[in-house]
């Protein structure tokens, strides 16, 4: 018997979906998995024991990943708190991720081997040069069993997920700053200058969003789901310092901590010059910290 | 002069680069490997040099490994020489933040593909695995075995309506319609859409565009079932399957089942 993984996902099941309910997963490598259906907006005083204690009982057993839609209500600070909520020593086993507003991995509209299908289902359809192609997660819907192959992706993409977006903005932002070498350094707020140029637009907001300077709701916050929706890619880093910690350990939220400061003071300000050399190697710094792939081939 | 051709894997390339190799003596020429002009050039080249790791379908991507394959295969003195904004510690790599570096000596250092054993480590997904399980036999990345039951249906019906004489209208009923033609062929597309713009990147990129050309050709008759006998009745229908196949065929010769006797040796 392997490990026991459980995907909890708090979405809009109830009103036309397939409702709350657990699915277990098909495939003989995927007899401990379970994805747990719950239709819980916030709470408006912010209270989150209930799915807290939800999360608990399956941490008991095995690895948890936590999906909450945006559209109900969930933002950043909700994370940090279930967080804290779970044992110490079960916090590794948890990871927790909002999703929604359409550029995740996790739907079948913008995946064929996601698992969320279109109003509270796992099925969609899809249009492929002119075609309509129905896609779907369900193996066996009478006996509430999901595609092996389709858990294991959404598994594997998200537990990767953050190595990957802060690799992916390394190499994103050192394709930007390499239009300007053999420029090796750059004087106070002059990054800032150029990054502000509207054809680096994109890179500013990944920049500011990983050192936790967009507010939800805000102007720009719009603009940049409007950039992954457009892109189908998730560019943005919810908590990242709070996920690195419970993920990574602490030398992982350090690093983090190092190298947002670095990229809020002088990249993002007009504190000291910037070297890409230094800049490169904060990154690294961090990378090492967060163990395991970057990709699966 | 020695001329490099440039593979920019879909990022965009530092002008200070083509101005470090020209200093260097060497003149950097960006190729397009889906595009079939590139491989009379390397006769005449110093080497190949990919910018890395690659960009393409949201991920990045390292093709380097079918790379040196191909060059340690067809044009062993050849250079692969990889280019990054990382830190690699390999004698065919050059830093993008390092360029003073890289004098006329250095380029004279480097390997040929044939003396290069192994490659540096590169972030990315590794599509010399993707390739792979592109012809793995069974599984949901496999890409040949859904055209394999394609082409299976295809090849009884060729044979009962041209060699048995028997009526299409028979055919199609007792073995085509059943087969279930236009799912097969939406399965085959869903996988192969995920698969062949990996590969935009790699020098089997050519081949592979190819193959997407001659699917165009029968879609309109797959999307229907096979319902129409005329394309089927004049063969044209198993020869774009067979085109297909002998291109595939040429690919997992060249690049998998050597790749994979090599490696056993």
């Amino acid at each position: 018997m392997g490990i026991t993984r459980t995907i909890i996902i708090v979405w809009s099941w109830k009103a036309a979906g397939t409702g709350e309910e657990v699915w277990e997963v098909t495939g003989s490598n995927n007899t401990n998995d379970l994805v747990v259906c719950r239709d819980w907006p916030a709470l408006p005083n912010g209270d989150t024991q209930q799915l807290a204690a939800l999360i608990r009982q399956y941490t008991q057993d095995g690895e948890v990943m936590l999906f909450l839609h945006r559209h109900h209500g969930y933002f950043p600070e909700h994370l940090k708190q279930l967080i804290y909520q779970i044992p110490e020593d079960q916090q590794e086993q948890l990871r927790c991720f909002l999703f929604g507003e359409g550029s995740d991995a996790i739907y079948l509209t913008n995946d064929p081997r996601g698992l969320l299908g279109t109003s509270g289902t796992f099925s969609a359809q899809l249009n492929t040069g002119g075609h309509s192609l129905e896609v779907s997660s369900i193996a066996d819907a009478e006996r509430h069993l999901l595609k092996g192959a389709h858990f294991d992706y959404i598994w594997d993409t998200y537990q990767l997920s953050l190595r990957r977006r802060i690799f992916e903005l390394k190499e994103d932002l050192f394709n930007c700053l390499g239009q300007h070498l053999p420029q090796l350094t750059f004087a106070p707020g002059e990054l800032y200058t150029l990054l502000s140029r509207p054809e680096n637009k994109l890179m500013l907001l990944r920049l500011l969003s990983f050192v936790g300077r967009i507010r939800k709701g805000s102007e720009i916050a719009k603009e940049i789901r409007t950039f992954e929706r457009n892109n189908n890619r998730t560019l943005t880093f919810d908590d990242c310092g709070i996920q690195l910690e419970t993920s990574y350990g602490a030398p992982a939220a350090e690093q983090y901590a190092l190298l947002s400061a670095y990229v809020l003071r002088h990249v993002l300000a007009k504190g000291n010059a910037v070297s890409l050399p230094e800049l490169r190697e904060r990154f690294d710094d961090l990378l090492v910290q967060i163990s395991g792939l970057t990709y699966h081939s | 002069m020695k001329t490099v051709l440039l593979v920019d894997g879909g990022r965009p390339s530092p002008q200070a680069l083509t101005a470090c190799c020209e200093t260097a003596g060497v003149r950097l020429t960006k190729i397009t490997p889906t595009e079939n002009n590139w491989q009379s050039l390397l006769t005449e080249a110093f080497g190949v040099m990919l910018l890395l790791p690659a960009w393409g379908r949201g991920a990045y991507l390292d093709p380097s490994c079918l790379w040196q394959h191909f060059l340690a295969g067809q044009y062993p003195h050849l250079r692969l020489l990889m280019t990054s904004y990382g830190q690699v510690d390999h004698p065919n790599h050059l830093d993008l933040l390092q360029l003073i570096d890289y004098d006329a000596t250095w380029w004279e250092q480097t390997q040929e593909a044939h003396i290069t054993e192994e490659l540096p480590y590169f972030t990315g997904v590794d599509l010399s695995e993707k390739l792979k399980r592109f012809f793995a036999g069974h599984g949901d990345d496999s890409v040949v075995a859904v055209l394999s039951r394609i082409r299976l249906v295809v090849q009884m019906a060729s044979r009962e309506l041209q060699k048995m004489q028997t009526p299409y209208s028979e055919i199609y009923d007792d073995l085509v319609a059943p087969a279930q033609l236009a799912d097969k062929w939406r399965e085959w597309q869903n996988r192969w859409i995920n698969y062949y713009p990996l590969f935009e990147y790699t020098p089997l990129a050519g081949k592979l565009e190819q193959i997407a050309q001659l699917t165009e050709g029968m879609e309109h008759w797959m999307l229907a079932g096979g319902k129409e006998e005329a394309p089927l009745a004049n063969g044209m229908i198993l020869q774009v399957l067979n085109d297909m196949r002998e291109q595939l065929q040429q690919i997992e010769k060249q690049y998998v089942i050597q790749k994979l006797s090599h490696t056993y040796r």
